[in-house]
């Protein structure tokens, strides 16, 4: 009898190692396995990251039509002075706005240079009080250039990258502007004239970005669809009678 | 089989085995169900909310900055960082895979989540919560801060549950390791085989 209980325990204690043994391997396996997820997740974070700030690096291509601009209370206004206004509230951190920006951006810019138009930009900061405000104040400083056509392009181009006062100054100097504009941008010299932008814009009751306006009556976003459908309303709103 | 050829004492051990056994094999039957159901929800909700988010990095920092809580540059990796969390996250709740650990990670984010939107409420702040995409200052009208924390702290519980049973069907944990369910049987019956090889 007491020999059989020996060999009972003997075997209890041989099966109750053994499967000490099997959970600490299982136990190791899982927690490999789990440190592994752990690792891959913080890869996939940190490449993500990396990748949306790569693909944030600032390029310019097109440097844009060069027309003569300058400065008004509420935006700034490029080409001649007595043509029908073209008048856009943006946000370059807006993505409706640089797709409108590809879509009509070479049409309006034609417009301007051939004198058929005057385009005023109203730069506001609905999308972001922070960065939205800095990238208009750099637009402000580059409105006494001619190259407010081209800068407002690259700036939309570079959005994606955020409006960092650095990445501000890295537009402005691929853009070509000069040493004072870029120091303009550098020291957000401009950014009380921003908020009162963006101040007149809300006070006229502009709510959404893109809003485009033409001789003063607000185009239905319709009409922004492609080139053709904008110069057919602009032709319409800007027949002398 | 084993049992009635062992001392009567031993027999009733063996039936109370079973009955235990019985109970916990019940819980088993729906836990991890109920699990499934919670890593389903957490995943359709992360993955919706980082999804929004990823097409517009600009967007997401801003909505970082609308709560006025971290230092710029860290803003900048929140708003980058945080869909691709969230994306990740919901693909392991998705796959059941380390599930305790992406409930951990579930859990943690909801806390905080609804630290900074309750932080935003008490600060007077108007915004939005910035949680599926948007973002930013809205009107004072416009908030919704409680349902926010609320549907948050359901979240969180949900979170929470998987933490304390990761176990759940159909998921890669279940398939790729000894399922508790097993286990549990197998630690039930520990000296049934040397007492049949005997």
């Amino acid at each position: 009898m007491a020999h059989r209980s020996d060999h009972k325990q003997l075997a209890r204690q041989r099966a109750e190692a053994e499967r000490a043994a099997q959970e600490a391997a299982a136990r190791r396996r899982r927690l490999v396995q789990v440190i592994a997820v752990a690792v891959v997740l913080l890869v996939v974070v940190g490449a993500g990251i990396w990748w949306q700030l790569s693909r944030s690096a600032v390029t310019v291509e097109d440097a844009g039509a060069s027309a003569p601009a300058e400065l008004l209370d509420d935006g700034v206004a490029v080409g001649t002075a007595d043509a029908p206004v073209v008048e856009v509230y943006a946000d370059f951190l807006c993505p409706h706005c640089l797709e409108l920006e590809e879509r009509l951006g070479a049409t309006i810019d034609e417009l301007v240079t051939s004198g058929e138009a005057r385009l005023v930009l109203h730069p506001v900061s609905f999308i972001d009080p922070t960065e939205s405000a800095r990238s208009a104040a750099a637009l402000g400083c580059a409105a006494e250039t001619t190259s407010v056509l081209g800068f407002q392009r690259a700036l939309f181009a570079n959005a994606a990258g955020g409006f960092s006062t650095e990445r501000l100054v890295e537009v402005a100097t691929a853009t070509g502007l000069d040493d004072d504009v870029v120091q303009c941008v550098r020291d957000e010299a401009q950014l009380e004239w921003a908020a009162a932008v963006d101040t007149a814009a809300r006070d006229r009751g502009v709510g959404g970005t893109p809003t485009i306006f033409v001789d003063g009556e607000e185009l239905p976003i319709e009409q922004t669809a492609d080139p053709a459908m904008f110069l057919a309303a602009f032709a319409e709103l800007t027949a002398t009678p | 089989m084993s049992g009635a050829t062992a001392s009567p004492s031993a027999n009733s051990a063996h039936a109370d085995r079973r009955t235990d056994l019985g109970t916990s094999g019940r819980l088993l039957t729906w836990l991890p169900w109920a699990a499934t159901a919670a890593r389903l929800v957490l995943a359709a909700v992360l993955g919706l909310a980082g999804a929004l988010k990823i097409g517009d990095p600009a967007a997401s920092v801003a909505a970082v900055r609308a709560y006025q809580l971290l230092p710029e540059s860290v803003e900048r990796l929140v708003g980058y960082g945080l869909p691709f969390l969230e994306i990740g996250l919901a693909v392991l709740l998705l796959l059941g895979l380390a599930t305790r650990l992406a409930a951990i990670g579930a859990f943690l984010l909801m806390a905080a989540f609804v630290a900074g939107i309750a932080s935003a409420w008490a600060r007077g702040l108007a915004i939005d919560c910035g949680c599926f995409g948007g973002g930013g200052t809205v009107a004072p009208a416009d908030t919704d801060y409680l349902v926010t924390i609320l549907r948050d702290l359901g979240l969180a519980l949900l979170a929470a549950f998987l933490v304390w049973r990761p176990a759940s069907a159909l998921s890669v944990d279940a398939w790729s390791s000894v399922s508790p369910l097993r286990a549990e049987v197998v630690a039930g019956e520990p000296d049934a085989a040397p007492e049949l090889r005997r």
